[in-house]
């Protein structure tokens, strides 16, 4: 009875079958050759170890909503369950939309440099996050002006928090 | 010798004191803040007191709590480990007032040491070599400070007088940079250390970080136990130490070593200490400053002189005479310390921390990980990225390497992002393996190469299905609470998928450890 999967990795979408074969499993994706591998599992999340070929690989599950994190070669790999096909969400704090400033870490807002009305240049300083005895100045990808400051000094944050909105110069 | 002491400290360091201590039949308390309650270092020790809230200057940093720690546990000592409280002379001196020892030098040595002006002017009369500068500059006061800033020419660096650790430290290359430069430092030495008074110092360049183990008793007694090579750093924090030094010579360490023995001497030096010099190509060398405390990378000194520094400033504490034989007269092998930091290798080393969902640790011959990570560890905010020394010892360098390149894969941490990807492509760069390196090498030379995203592609999404198709044969019989505290939903992550049955498939499930 072979089960049908849909992930999304890097922004590209892959459909896994997976059939039970004789006490292995074959794994397909997308429209590769089928591999036939055999595999355990200590739970999810847990370690799974995977050989083909002779050949065995190590990867750790761990569960973040419906997605999955799956770290293995050394690096964490994200993979989208969801099935959505809407646009991908922003990745924290590197392409945040236009006038929209995010926490890049998490860490205590430990300066608000600009206030409410304020005008602002591209490179100005705007807020100071402290984490791990580190100050990290976070300056304005834009010119514009202040609208909103949603938290004040002294509180913790966590990265990805809309944490002040700017409306951006019309050039 | 003591039957119980307290550890003013968290993290690995304070399991790493409290080891000592357990094969010495000493009982060790911790102290911790309300963030740490679930730490190691609190579970480990035979008894815990609560300092109060995350911020370290309400906790680690309260030399009142700690005392009263002290008073209310009976412990007879207080090792301060690294950071935190370990270089403050009114500490030393609250213990002292207490009745309480404190295990490291007197708070006169401290002060001495611990103004970076005072300890340049103290090694000038002992006749160790200082670098060209200016002393005690206001944070505040620009127009001194541009003066003198002329004197000595750029590049500089601005220092904060009380600082250490490479914290209130900025490299300025030119006037119009030096306000900024000045309010940074000032600002987090007034943060970290509580006095934002600055100091300026020609920039040395390109030169080697070399520092020289001391250990001083009360009988006179003053021990080096060689160099450690600190040149690998990036905002003047050491990322990966080494002892020996690949550019230190019998000869020049012999010279080093008499030099960091007239330091110590020049102010009373008493138990554990660091001379930090700057090297030159050439081989000559400057003082830098001294670190009045057990440092960060001991282990690797540890390691080739086959001693316990722990145990040598435990014995010196109580009143001990240094031990004649105690460790190699002469560094044996090699030792390589990897620091293992919570932060993104490619995001511009920006810290990341969180839940430590799975660790697995390195082990195997050579091979010691000073950390204090566990399945489940919230990791708090308010303290550095330091998680865990990777520390590896080999006959030779370039085994040493090998060895710590082995271990380096073996370490897995789930949760948080780790610079061991950094520390995979140091070890491969060509400018490490031959040593030729200095301290401005890393942040000018060294680029991380780009993460392969499509190696582990495949594993993912053969990974993803199994789970996957385990959750969806598993959906019927699903708790249905959610839990809703950090420690419950950590131990649920753990145990969700306990109950899969295998029904003779391919795979099964196994029992979760935790």
């Amino acid at each position: 009875m072979a089960q049908r999967h849909r992930f999304e990795v890097n922004g590209e979408i892959h459909t896994v079958l997976v059939e039970e074969i004789d006490g292995l499993t074959e794994v397909t994706i997308d429209d590769n050759l089928p591999i036939l591998a055999d595999i355990t599992l200590s739970g999810i999340p847990g370690t799974m170890s995977i050989i083909t070929d002779n050949k065995p690989t190590s990867a750790y599950i761990s569960r973040d909503g419906a997605n999955f994190r799956i770290t293995t070669h050394g690096q964490t790999i994200s993979v989208d369950a969801s099935m959505r096909k809407q646009s991908r969400r922003q990745a924290s704090g590197t392409t945040d939309p236009l006038g929209k400033v995010m926490a890049p870490l998490a860490g205590v807002l430990i300066d608000i440099r600009v206030s409410v009305g304020d005008s602002v240049k591209i490179g100005q300083d705007l807020l100071v996050v402290e984490a791990m005895k580190m100050q990290n100045e976070i300056r304005s990808e834009v010119e514009g002006v202040v609208r909103k400051v949603h938290f004040e000094k002294g509180v913790q944050i966590t990265a990805g928090q809309l944490i002040m909105e700017i409306e951006a110069k019309e050039n | 010798m003591f039957k119980r002491i307290l550890i003013a400290n968290r993290g690995e360091i304070a399991l790493r004191v409290q080891r000592t201590c357990r094969e010495l039949g000493i009982e060790t308390v911790a102290v911790y803040s309300d963030p740490d309650r679930n730490a190691r270092h609190v579970r480990e020790a035979d008894l815990a007191v609560n300092i109060g809230p995350g911020p370290a200057l309400e906790s680690y940093l309260s030399i009142d709590k700690i005392i009263d720690a002290a008073k209310q546990t009976g412990a007879e000592a207080i090792h301060p480990g690294y950071g935190f409280l370990s270089e403050n002379a009114l500490f030393t001196e609250a213990c002292d007032a207490a009745d309480i020892v404190f295990i490291g030098p007197s708070g006169s040595a401290m002060r001495a040491m611990g103004d970076k002006v005072s300890a340049r002017l103290l090694m000038e009369k002992a006749g160790v070599p200082v670098i060209p500068g200016a002393n005690d500059i206001d944070a505040e006061d620009v127009d001194t400070a541009m003066r003198e800033a002329e004197r000595i020419g750029y590049p500089l660096m601005v220092k904060a007088a009380s600082g250490g650790g490479g914290r209130g430290i900025r490299l300025v290359h030119q006037a119009k940079d030096l306000e900024s430069g000045m309010r940074q430092a000032g600002r987090e030495a007034q943060a970290s250390f509580g006095d934002s008074t600055i100091f300026l110092e020609k920039y040395v360049s390109p030169a080697r970080h070399i520092e020289v183990q001391v250990m001083a008793d009360n009988h006179g007694n003053v021990r080096t136990f060689g160099e450690r090579e600190c040149s690998i750093q990036r905002r003047n924090q050491k990322v990966l130490e080494e002892a020996p030094s690949i550019a230190v010579t019998p000869e020049i360490r012999s010279r080093l070593c008499e030099a960091a023995v007239s330091a110590a001497k020049s102010c009373d030096y008493r138990n554990a200490g660091t001379v930090e010099f700057l090297m030159d190509a050439d081989g000559s060398f400057y003082f830098l400053e001294m670190n009045a405390r057990l440092q960060v990378e001991h282990p690797v000194t540890e390691l080739v002189y086959g001693v316990d520094l722990v145990a040598l400033q435990l014995a010196v504490a109580v009143g001990e005479p240094l031990p004649e034989h105690s460790g190699l007269a002469e560094p044996h092998g090699w030792a390589i310390e990897a620091r293992i930091n919570g932060e993104n290798s490619y995001r511009n080393f920006m810290p990341d921390l969180g839940l430590i969902e799975h660790v697995e640790f390195p082990t195997g011959p050579g091979v010691r990980f000073d950390t204090m990570l566990f399945d489940g560890l919230e990791l708090p905010v308010f303290y550095d990225s330091l998680v865990g020394k990777l520390i590896v010892w080999a006959e030779d360098r370039e085994l040493a390497v090998r060895r710590l390149r082995r271990a380096l894969h073996d370490l897995i941490v789930v949760g948080i992002e780790t610079n061991a990807p950094f520390h995979l492509a140091l070890l491969d760069h060509p400018d490490f393996q031959t040593g030729n390196f200095h301290t401005g090498w890393l942040e000018a030379s060294f680029e991380m190469p780009p993460l392969n995203v499509t190696t582990g592609e495949s594993t993912a999404l053969v990974a993803a299905a199994i789970a996957a198709t385990v959750i969806e044969s598993n959906s019927s019989n699903k708790s249905s609470t959610s839990p809703t505290t950090k420690w419950l939903k950590a131990s649920r992550k753990k145990a969700v998928g306990l109950d899969i049955t295998s029904g003779g498939s391919g795979w099964h499930s196994g029992i979760a450890s935790r």
